[in-house]
Parts: C-alpha cells; structure tokens; sequence
C-alpha cells in the first residue's frame, strides 16, 4: 500500500480510556466523603483478593499517583512541592520517583484539585523491587493503618520465562495467608466465585492487551505509544474489572478496524523505534518531536510483560511476543485462578529484574515490531526501569539497531533538560537515515 | 596480634591463589551474605569469598551499571571486569537488592565463569512460608553445587559445613563481647577486619587462627584508649581506612549494625533434623538488612538492644551513596536513637573518601555529643 492509501483518524476508544481514568481519581478523592473503604498500595497489589470481599472499595495505587500530581497538579507547584516535602523529612532526592509523589502528597495532605490526600483503611502491597515494600511500609506507618506485603518468589536468573515452581507455590501460600487475614480482620467471607470471574477478565484483557501489541507489528502501525498509554494504566490497574474487559476488547477491535481501513497515526512512517521506559510524564512533546520527523514509537518492552501469562512459554523458557494467544485458557477453579494471578505476578514483578531477560525482551519485541531503533531512558526516578539500561543499549547496537540513551526522572521536572534531550533526539534521527526537520 | 589477618584482606586476591594452588579447589565469589556458606562447605573442596570493590575510581563499569546505581556495586564490577577476579571458578549471588543483582547480571554477561547461580531469598522474612521457601531455593543451590563439582553433599557434609561456619560464627561473637567493656580490647577497623577475614578466608584455617587470638587479646596492651563509645550503623563498608579515621578523632567504634560486621556471623544454626531446613531458619532469623525488614519492623529494636547493650553515646549511620534500602530506614533509625538519647550523624560514603571531610565531620559530631553531655 502506498502512502496515500493510509490516513488518520482519531481513536475513539482513546477518550473512554481517559475518561475512566478521571473517574478512577474523582471516585479517589470523593471516597472518604461517601464512606467507601480505601486501599492504597501499588499497581500490582493482590487487590483482587479484596476486592472478592469488598466490590465497593476504591483501590489507588502510588504508581499512577504519581504520574497523577505530576501531570495534574502543576498548575498549583504540588509536585515540586511535594518532593520537598519528603526531603524535608530526611528522605534523598535520588529515591523513586512516584514514592515521593505519593508521600509529599500524603505529607502535604493534598491531592490535585485542591482535594486532601485520600485516607485509606489499610495499605496492601507487592514487594516488586527495592522501594515499593518499604514506600507502603512507610505510608502505612505515617497514616497509623494496618500493611500487608506479599512478594512474588525468585527467578531463575538465567533469563528465561517459565517461573520456578517454588516461586509460585510460595505466592500462592501468601494469598491464602492474604485470605485468611481479610476475614480474620474484617469478619467477611472471601467470595471463591467472584475472585475466578476477575480472574477471568484479567486473562481476557491480557489476551486483548496482547493481540493489540502483536498487531502494532503492522506496516504502517495503527497506535503509536502516546496512544497506548492510557490503556497500559488500564491494564496495570484494573485488568479484573468486567467493564475494562469491554474497553480492552473496544481498543482491540478498532485497532483491528484501522488496519483494515488504513488508519495509521502517522502514514508516512519513515522510520519505526521503541521507548523504553515510561516517560518524563511533563515532557510528553518528546512524541511530538519524533512525529514530526516521520518516527514512529511503538511500544516499549515493558508493554510486552502482561503477554507471558497468555502465551505459550516452551520448556527453554525463551518466549515468543508473535506466538499465538491462548484465548481459551482462563481459569475455572479456585486453584487454577490463583495459580495464574501468582503466575502474572511473578511475570510483571520479574521482568525488570533479570538483565538478560530484559535484553532478550527487547530484542525480540523490536524484531517482532520491524523497529529500527530503540530510544532508552535511563529513569534516574526509577531503578526498577533502570536495572540493565546500559547493557539493553549495549545489546541493541551490537544486534545493529540505532540506540540513543537519555537521562530523566519521569516525575521530577528538576532533573530534566530538553536541550540535552532534544540533541540525543537529533543524533539519533541521523542514526536512522532521517534529517533534522527545519523550522 | 591481627598482622594475619590485615594481611588476609589486604592481599586477598594472592590468598585466594595461594589457596587454589595449594589445595586445587573453586573458589567462588559471592556477593551477599545472605549466601549459605554453611552449604558451601559442606560442598568438596570451595572457598567462598565475598567480592569486594577496590576503593580506587574506576571508569569500566559506568557502560555496564547505571550511574545512580550505588558505588559499591559499580566498584565491585569493576573489580571483576579490570581481571582481579580471574582466579574464581564460579560466582553467586543471594537475592538482595537491584544493585547488587546488577553487578551479577552483568558479569555473567561479561566475565566467564563455569559457574554461576542466583538463589532467591525472601524478603518478608515475616512470612510463615518463607523458610519453606528458602529452603527450596537453598536446596536448589545445593543440587546446582552437587552438579558443578561431580560429588552429592550428604547429611554428614551439611554438619560439617554447618559446624566450620558456627564456629567461626562464635568466635566473631565472642570478640564482639570484648568490645563491650570500657575501653574495648579490640577497635572497630579492628574487629571489622577480623569480620572481612572470615569473608575471604579459608574458614577451616581461620577458627584456629580466631581460637588463638581470643586466648592473646585479653592479654594485650597495645589495645585502644578509652574514647567516645560510638555504634556504626548502615549498609556495606569495607573501608577500613575510613573507620581509623574515625576512630583516630577521639571515638572509639565498640558495636557496628553492617553486613561487613555483625549482621554477618550474629545468630548461628541451630541443628534441625533437615539440616537445610536449619540453615535456612538460621537466615530467617539474622539480624535483618533493610530489604529484609517489611512490614513488621524487627531492625529497629536490635539497633536499639545494640546501642544499649554497648553503652553508646553515639551512633553513625552510613550509607552507599544512592542506596535505596538503607536511607529508607535511615530516618526511622534516627528518630528512635535520639528518642533515647543517642544522638545520630548521617555519613555518606562512596567508592572514595575525602578523609577531611570526614575527620571534620566526625570531630563536629564528638563536639555535639559532647554539648549533649553539658
């Protein structure tokens, strides 16, 4: 197809995604008013455990927190402010980014919009990485709430994807614990029927999330990064709730429809790269920028690590993104549905955690996707995202893909400098063959 | 009388090849202390040995490890990639932070060893699974162990490795108790060099050498003056210049919370019918690192029970520079030591040292204890 036989068009489904996230902070902030339990903790919290218990509880992560104050909450300095909070408390500047967010928030007692910080009932997390135990640990210390922590067990460390069985009974063990200290502590029954139904829709939407992603491999591609990024929230977040499942398969089907219809973002793609790492949310035109000069970005790796779980994973280990999905296996009992939440656990904790895994991703991702190059952002706001930048840029160039690598702290504006940016984008538009759009 | 063993850790890389030649043994690196020594030895023939940065700057590892990952994983790397380390066989890692998993990644990735294994260790240490857990992974290391030697590792060989490391284990502990008097018989860089040597050394030729020393030191009189009673408190430091220097400013170090010092050899194990099972509890229970310390807190308290039981006046608290699980618990430390009246100074520490800076800070802090008193 010519370039003429594509076009733009905007993506409809794009705007539910974002309305629903503007529900998510106004149902936040408005919580406490109308009595609703609150939990706070992170993105990948066992929530769902609680939620078989409590359907009306308002869960809120410090992850999409973060980006919230960071974003919404600059016309008022609160993320400035914010972070000098938590340094006034004798915490350093070098330490996670939306753990600072969340704190000088909590410790200002001011959410964006003028609103309080929401007051939660309790705290429940996933050890992840480095910080986001001890954040919550120390959330629920400052805000006098009871904290529960479960943690995925290890990995093989040699890179490859089929997790440990000791790993998985070991998560497993810890949900029934889970289990038993929610009725224990607050005198309801765990609800086995509700858990397998969220279960349930999180296989759909993965499976959903997964068939948008190995169609992004399209030439030209129907979604560019900006537009995937609230459906990430989506299925970082509330990849359980039966109406996502309808949002995810909308994105699926109009994604499907555009490349049917030649709709593309950009119909004149002169070049394809990845993003690795979510970006310094204050300096989205960093899009723009690339746009302009015809590069298209995709997706970054880390939206490859909700696939594992609905693939198949050969016995190496080694998995393929482009294998095909397995849309019939969602669990039925209590068993296999709590085998797969500890299974896409232990896959979303451990994916930024092994440096060969994260390079073999990348690799496999940027073939799968017919991308040339790959820009990585080493997130001085997060090691998690930052274990192994060096050596996937390292390994990229060796497997002759054009690499930049850039420096930024996705939520604090401080340590950002588009002048230095914007000429790491400049050399590496030269790296793929394109000039430098006059102006 | 430590001649010995200042030697053993100052020329710890010709120690480790004398070893080798002597006994044609592996010797394997090891990059946390939450790695089970026990089952080390009771495999044939390995010298375990923690791999240690150089303290000298270094420009190899900033394209493999980012630089706001801390100094000593970076120092460590480096070791490895500038050839210091080319005598190991094979190296392991404990899980213990995303730093020091970085610096194994990449040297897999870069160095060649026959030999390499990652064994996963809970963090919620709190958890009535997690010795079950560890245990499997403990059993998984050891089965990998059996595999890279040729030879099974029995029960026998368990209470073996079990028994070579407890004892080393006590004799730490017992020089540790001769720190309590006023003034100890043993300085800080002191007794954290003797902590190092038993990271470095051949265990079964250190505990005769640990024996021996025990029976001269009561005897010394070289031994430290009585000065300043302070704790250190914090993540890894094997600087040893750095804590003369303190102490060469009117304090001496009588108790340390580190994993270059007492959180190493603290609590021993206790035999078990599964002797895995025992080790594993055994670092279960250990004094925690901070990673180790979620949700319910225990660190606080055994900080606490330390600075009492040593009679401190004072207490520095260091951190690697960019270490995430230490300065979380930093503040916490803080607040609780001065609530008890034990006034606290934060250090920063890094690859190298400005020793001015630090005798400035260290003589300002000896002032500020000195005001508390007045």
């Amino acid at each position: 197809m010519t370039t003429s036989a594509y076009r733009t068009e905007r993506f409809k489904i794009y705007d539910k995604a974002k309305e629903y996230r503007l529900k998510h902070y106004k149902d936040a902030l408005e919580a406490n008013e109308k009595g609703r339990m609150v939990v706070l903790g992170n993105f990948h919290a066992p929530k769902e455990f609680m939620l078989a218990m409590f359907p009306d509880m308002v869960f809120v992560a410090g992850e999409p927190w973060g980006v919230f104050v960071t974003r919404e909450g600059e016309d008022t300095s609160l993320p400035r402010r914010a972070v000098e909070e938590v340094e006034k408390h004798g915490f350093k500047q070098d330490m996670c980014g939306y753990m600072r967010m969340s704190w000088g928030s909590m410790w200002l007692n001011e959410a964006p919009g003028g609103k309080p910080f929401p007051k939660p009932d309790m705290v429940l997390a996933t050890n992840q990485c480095d910080y986001k135990g001890k954040w919550n640990q120390v959330l629920a210390e400052e805000l006098g709430v009871p904290f529960y922590c479960v943690e995925s067990g290890s990995y093989l460390g040699d890179g490859s994807w089929k997790p440990p069985e000791a790993s998985i009974k070991y998560l497993v063990n810890q949900y029934y614990d889970l289990i038993d200290w929610l009725e224990k502590r607050y005198h309801r029954k765990f609800d086995e029927q509700k858990f397998i139904e969220l279960m349930v829709n999180t296989w759909i939407s993965r499976c959903m999330w997964t068939d948008v992603i190995q169609m992004q491999s399209h030439v030209p591609a129907p979604l560019e990064f900006k537009l995937l990024l609230p459906f990430f929230m989506i299925m970082e977040y509330w990849s359980y709730k039966k109406e996502m499942v309808g949002v995810l398969t909308e994105f699926r089907d109009e994604t499907k429809y555009r490349i049917e219809q030649g709709i593309t973002p950009m119909p004149d793609e002169k070049a394809r790269v990845m993003h690795e790492g979510l970006p310094p949310w204050y300096a989205l035109n960093m899009f723009t920028y690339l746009r302009e000069h015809k590069v298209a970005v995709l997706a970054g790796s880390n939206h490859f690590m909700f696939m594992p779980a609905v693939l198949p994973i050969p016995d190496d280990g080694w998995y393929d993104p482009g294998a095909p999905i397995n849309w019939t296996g969602a669990p039925k009992t209590l068993e296999e549905a709590m085998r797969f939440r500890a299974v896409y656990q232990w896959h979303t904790d451990s994916w930024g955690i092994d440096t060969r895994r994260k390079i073999y991703n990348l690799k496999v991702a940027l073939k799968m996707l017919k991308a040339q190059g790959v820009i990585i952002e080493q997130d001085r706001g997060c090691e998690f995202f930052s274990l192994g930048v060096p050596e996937m840029k390292r390994a990229a160039a060796e497997a002759g893909y054009s690499t930049m690598l850039y420096e930024a702290n996705r939520v604090d504006q401080r340590e950002w400098s588009w002048p230095h940016v914007s000429d790491a984008l400049d050399a590496f538009i030269e790296s793929l063959g394109l000039s430098k759009v006059k102006k | 009388m430590l001649k010995k063993f200042n030697d053993i850790v100052e020329n710890r890389h010709q120690y480790a090849r004398d070893w080798k030649a002597r006994t044609g043994g592996k010797v394997l690196g090891i990059f946390c202390t939450y790695v089970p020594e026990d089952i080390i030895y009771a495999a044939d023939n390995i010298l375990p040995v923690r791999i240690l940065g150089g303290l000298q700057p270094q420009d190899v590892a900033e394209s493999h490890i980012a630089g706001i990952y801390c100094p000593f994983c970076r120092d460590t790397l480096a070791q490895g990639l500038q050839g210091k380390y080319d005598y190991l066989d094979g190296i392991m890692i404990a899980k213990s932070c995303l730093h020091m998993a970085q610096a194994f990644h990449s040297w897999t990735l870069h160095i060649p060893v026959s030999f390499s294994h990652f064994m996963g260790v809970p963090a919620l240490v709190g958890s009535q699974h997690a010795t079950e857990y560890l245990a499997e992974e403990m059993t998984d290391f050891k089965q990998n162990l059996e595999k890279w030697t040729g030879k099974a590792i029995t029960d026998k060989d368990l209470d073996r490795g079990i028994d070579i490391v407890n004892t080393t284990r006590r004799h730490l502990r017992k020089f540790y108790e001769l720190r309590k008097p006023e003034p100890p018989l043993l300085s800080g860089a002191e007794a954290v060099t003797l902590v190092l040597a038993a990271q470095l050394a051949d265990k079964r030729e250190l505990n005769p050498m640990l024996a021996k020393l025990q029976k001269e030191l009561p005897g010394r009189k070289d031994g430290p003056k009585p000065a300043t009673r302070i704790m250190v408190v914090g993540s890894e430091n094997h600087d040893l210049e750095v804590l003369k220097l303190i102490e060469s400013r009117g304090t001496n170090i009588v108790i340390d919370e580190q994993c270059t010092g007492s959180r190493y050899f603290w609590n021993e194990v206790i035999p078990q019918k599964d002797r895995i099972v025992a080790i594993a509890q055994r670092f279960i229970d250990r004094p925690r690192c901070p990673l180790k310390d979620v949700t319910e807190r225990k660190r606080l308290e055994h900080i606490l029970d330390l600075a009492k039981e040593y009679n401190v006046r004072g207490a520095l608290l260091v951190h690697q520079k960019f270490c995430a699980p230490h300065q979380y618990d930093i503040p916490r430390i803080n607040d609780l030591l001065r609530k008890n009246g034990i006034p606290t100074y934060v250090l920063e520490l890094d690859t190298t040292i400005h020793r001015g800076s630090v005798a400035t800070r260290t003589e300002a802090f000896l002032e500020m204890l000195e005001l508390e008193v007045v």
